[in-house]
């Protein structure tokens, strides 16, 4: 689905805030390539700098030092109407005094479109996204949801470069979310289109990218496909960050896996390029909870039971939490209960070394 | 909405004082006038209270000859007239100032907005009539306009500009600029900023959108400060009173005088009311052509 061109090439992107030793550093040597036809997806916690990434390719901020280039063109001291690139804003920005189909029409009357050629394109872009029958309304007269969609067929209508979209999902509700989720990359798979979405929901993150960037305290934490950074975290940020995780610290000798008291495990780490110790993460489904058997060895603290799946905290021999997640099969009966002696076993490669000079937090 | 009886009583109850100031100081006098443009006039001013004439009303199109014909006299309309223009100039004017200082001061940051807008309303605190009068030493020949002008270089001879329609104009576009800065500040400031933003990621240059977004949103505003500017324009006593050396009549020196010297009250009735009609004529033309959200 990824073209191999580099649609957006960030180049060692930086932006201070302030001045002097006031400054403060919002992003640090951000480098990235974006590439044709992909949905890109900056994640990160708030604050991260994601956003202003985002308003620096849009044009609403600044570059302090660094270049941004889209299809090899530097974007430097271009005005944000000189740009072939378009946003979906967080808040929608729909022109309240404009109806549905003025406000679609809108980025086209100002790139000179005849009126003629505008009515057909303003029909198509309505129908790509579901709402041909309301042409006619004003903004304030949608849902939300609703809304969400205009505003997506307006900044799709001038058929831009890039689509950037801000937070664009986090006003809906759950259900609406899910929806739109789906909508999203059937739009971006039609129209071919490459899009930069920002997010600070990993589960939207993961599905529907291409290719993930994880970003905290202005710094790129990692680069990669959703199974790359779900399943091989670059550190421990980001390994907290994607889905629910456990830090355990073992030791890697002779193929195996020990826990000091609570005991070892076969074949279970990744990276076993060299013995000794080893800083790990695992995914709580990832590990297997019984109640006999071999194992590593410990106590349940805590069940919490969550519908689709029961979450067992429970405290190693050695006196590391860990977490273990076990699908609720029909007819399953609680495996365990607070207080119960277990024994946990892990799939092949369930562990994942992280680098040992890791200290994001 | 439907209320029960005790709480309806308790609303009109809260209401009374409202209303009452309402029917007394302005429906009560309104009525009055209105009885007293249809009466005829009492010799020595005041009205004849069982004598009905609608002769105040003729008066304003008519003159009687004396042989008792009537006569199309434009008079009347030609202080009409004049008083339109010289409002609806100070409303042009007072626009084209004010739209630019108001978006200039809803850009700036909050602490400079509030010492900007508190400068806006610092002329506030001194009467207008003070006002005026400083303006009549600035205009008037020999005054400070004139003789720095003819110091410069720049004028030759006397200015002659007080007591000329041009310094009414001057006049009202001093006094009432605050009146159209203020209401388009109000919905400027309120505006969402992010619309513009929105407006330059679809390839909107600056002109563009300022005319297609930032006008549109701050029309209220504009409609508000042209009301509050042409009306109180238009009625303006004193104003061309003092600057206009009661050369250059408008309507509200031609009442007066009514009430006045020419001592016939029915007819000052007559033009107040047509003043009124004036106005509320203007406004819903105004407010038709301007109020309504385009594309509807």
């Amino acid at each position: 689905m990824s073209g191999n061109r580099v649609a957006i090439e960030v180049d060692h992107v930086c932006k201070r805030f302030g001045h002097d030793e006031h400054a403060v550093l919002a992003l640090d040597h951000i480098a990235l390539s974006i590439r044709e036809n992909e949905f890109f997806t900056l994640l990160g916690p708030s604050g991260c700098g994601k956003t202003t990434l985002l308003r620096m390719i849009a044009g609403f901020e600044d570059v302090s030092s660094g270049d941004i280039r889209l299809y090899g063109q530097s974007l430097a001291g271009k005005l944000p109407f000189q740009r072939p690139v378009n946003t979906v804003f967080q808040s929608y920005a729909l022109f309240p005094h404009l109806t549905v189909a003025e406000n679609v029409a809108f980025g086209l009357e100002m790139r000179g479109v005849k009126a003629a050629d505008i009515k057909p394109i303003v029909a198509e872009k309505l129908e790509l996204v579901k709402l041909g029958g309301f042409a006619r309304r004003r903004p304030h007269q949608l849902s939300g949801g609703q809304q969400q969609r205009v505003a997506l067929a307006r900044a799709l209508a001038p058929s831009p470069k890039v689509l950037l979209l801000d937070e664009s999902l986090s006003a809906l509700d759950l259900k609406l979310r899910k929806e739109m989720q789906v909508e999203l990359k059937r739009l971006q798979r039609e129209t071919g289109i490459t899009f930069v979405f920002v997010t600070h929901d990993q589960e939207e993150a993961l599905t529907m990218s291409d290719r993930i960037a994880v970003m905290s305290a202005g710094k790129l934490q990692q680069v990669g496909s959703p199974e790359d950074i779900y399943d091989r975290p670059a550190n421990r940020f980001v390994a907290d960050f994607i889905g629910e995780t456990s830090f355990l610290q073992g030791r890697v000798a002779d193929g195996l896996l020990h826990f000091g008291d609570a005991g070892s495990l076969p074949g279970t780490v990744l990276d076993q390029s060299h013995d000794g110790h080893a800083a790990l993460a695992v995914r709580p489904e990832r590990l297997q909870l019984s109640t006999s058997g071999s194992g590593l060895h410990g106590v349940v603290s805590e069940v919490v039971y969550r519908g689709v799946d029961t979450v067992y905290t429970v405290q190693l021999a050695d006196g590391q939490p860990c977490r273990v997640r076990n699908t609720n099969d029909s007819g399953a009966v609680r495996l365990a209960r607070v207080g119960d002696s277990v024994q946990l076993s892990a799939q092949p490669g369930a562990f994942h070394r992280l680098q040992e000079a890791d200290h994001v937090a | 909405m439907s209320l029960d009886p005790q709480r309806r009583w308790r609303r009109r109850l809260l209401l009374a004082p409202t209303t009452l100031t309402l029917l007394l100081f302005m429906l009560l006098p309104m009525l009055l006038m209105a009885w007293m443009s249809v009466l005829a006039p009492d010799t020595y001013g005041g009205v004849r209270w069982h004598e009905w004439s609608l002769d105040a009303y003729v008066q304003f199109l008519y003159e009687r000859d004396l042989d008792d014909s009537l006569t199309l006299n434009s008079d009347y309309l030609q202080i009409f007239g004049r008083s339109f223009l010289l409002a609806g100039f100070a409303t042009v004017v007072t626009l084209l100032i004010g739209f630019p200082t108001a978006l200039y001061i809803a850009l700036k940051e909050e602490t400079t907005r509030q010492r900007l807008i508190l400068l806006i309303s610092i002329p506030f605190w001194t009467n207008l009539l003070v006002r005026t009068y400083a303006w009549m030493l600035l205009l008037r020949n020999g005054g400070l306009i004139d003789s720095s002008l003819s110091w410069l270089g720049l004028s030759q001879g006397a200015l002659d500009v007080l007591y000329t329609p041009t310094a009414v104009a001057i006049g009202f576009v001093y006094s009432f600029l605050p009146f159209m800065v203020l209401p388009i500040y109000t919905s400027l400031e309120k505006m969402d900023w992010r619309l513009v933003e929105a407006a330059f990621d679809l390839g909107a240059n600056r002109w563009q959108a300022l005319r297609r977004v930032i006008l549109p949103l701050a029309m209220p505003g504009i409609v508000a400060g042209c009301l509050l500017v042409f009306i109180p324009a238009i009625g303006s006593y004193y104003i061309p009173e003092l600057l206009g050396g009661g050369k250059s009549l408008m309507i509200g020196n031609l009442i007066q005088n009514q009430f006045g010297t020419a001592r016939n009250w029915p007819f000052g009735a007559a033009l107040s009311f047509m003043l009124l009609a004036l106005v509320l004529l203007a406004m819903w033309v105004y407010t038709r052509r301007f109020q309504r959200p385009p594309g509807e």
